[in-house]
């Protein structure tokens, strides 16, 4: 096997370096009693990845390249392949987090055979936007003054942006939400409206 | 590594993602994971397929041999297209399936600085938009059947359920809460 070979395994490999590392730093933090949102910890192990690896590939392969373009472009590569890697960890991670149909699966898998309503009981509409409250609140995503949820950094917002973008770019019709979110609105401020 | 490698592949991934833009205007695919897969991974494999059968033995001593791809150049150009390929994909039902997490966070930016209650996001995410569109892809994907009112897991969804389970329990986290 070259070194360029066992280059480009380690560099398909980083999923699997990442979640080994994810594990070593979930205990780790548990030892120091700290509990930063799962989210911020895959985005953590994402960034220290970097490190680890880096190291490897540049004892196994970009040491050896012996002009100083190439070097460049194999660490721009590197960078590449392993931030799109990581960034698809950071999804599969999400899956099993936060993803619906997963925890519906979930929900049928461990008691094989499921009512419709139970299952809404088990885990409804109510449940899933306390916790995506409860994320977006944690990550600073959004902040809650009085009683009203106003946006605050606005990395998801962007994201959400983009992809409702995507979404239009595609032809699949965005979601009603949107729609629907302004239309109470308009009708919550119309009923707020008093007459004089 | 030269900056060629970069080139075809942005152009690779660029050409599968035009592709698959038209397909999904053209015909919107009833399965769309398995489109995603024949677009983004099955299609581009036919290039070097088509260079060691076809070009190679027939095209390339009429031309010179050039141009020539080694196959350290393809392994790395197929590395780089199928990374961000495999990004994008995991991106895909973001967009389909409406992340609520993206919506909560568009509707509240709509609202601006007057902001939204609880009860206006509630009202808005009901389970008629959050649940049952989700057991029904359940349901399209063959991971759950539904027989009478009941609905159960088949051995495909609990290997899928099972895989989730275990990743959890390696990192020593308990099922996700959704």
């Amino acid at each position: 096997m070259t070194h360029f070979t066992a280059f480009l395994i380690f560099l398909a490999l980083t999923p699997a370096f990442i979640f080994a590392l994810h594990c070593v730093i979930i205990r780790f933090l548990r030892l120091f009693n700290l509990r930063p949102t799962e989210q911020l910890t895959v985005l953590a192990c994402a960034v220290i990845g970097h490190l680890p690896i880096g190291a490897l590939l540049w004892v196994v392969h970009i040491r050896h390249v012996y002009t100083q373009a190439g070097g460049i472009y194999t660490v721009i590569y590197a960078l590449l392949v392993y931030n799109a890697l990581a960034y698809s960890y950071f999804h599969v991670f999400n899956m099993s987090d936060t993803a619906r149909r997963i925890r519906i699966l979930y929900e049928i898998y461990t008691v094989n055979k499921i009512k419709v309503h139970a299952l809404t009981a088990r885990y409804g509409a109510k449940e899933m936007l306390d916790n995506r409250l409860e994320r977006l609140l944690a990550t600073r995503q959004i902040k809650l003054i009085g009683n009203r949820y106003v946006l605050d950094k606005k990395l998801i917002h962007d994201i959400s942006l983009l992809i409702a973008w995507l979404g239009r770019l595609l032809g699949i019709p965005y979601p009603e939400a949107k729609h629907r979110a302004a239309d109470t609105k308009q009708a919550k401020t119309a009923s707020d409206v008093k007459p004089q | 590594m030269t900056p060629y490698i970069f080139l075809i592949s942005l152009i690779l991934f660029a050409a599968c993602f035009t592709a698959h833009v038209i397909v999904w205007r053209v015909r919107y695919p009833k399965n769309r994971p398995k489109a995603l897969f024949l677009t983004f991974a099955v299609a581009p494999a036919v290039i070097p397929v088509f260079f060691y059968a076809v070009y190679l033995p027939f095209i390339a001593p009429i031309t010179g041999g050039a141009p020539y791809f080694t196959v350290y150049e393809f392994l790395s150009v197929y590395l780089l297209h199928y990374s961000i390929s495999l990004a994008y994909i995991l991106s895909y039902p973001a967009i389909e399936a409406v992340s609520p997490t993206l919506a909560i966070s568009l509707l509240v930016g709509k609202a601006g600085a007057d902001g939204l209650e609880y009860d206006d996001i509630l009202l808005t995410f009901g389970d008629d938009f959050l649940l049952k569109p989700r057991i029904q892809d359940l349901l399209d994907a063959g991971l759950a059947e539904k027989t009478g009112n009941y609905i159960s897991i088949t051995n495909r969804g609990k290997r899928l359920a099972w895989c989730f389970i275990q990743i959890r329990r390696l990192l020593g986290l308990p099922a996700g809460k959704g």
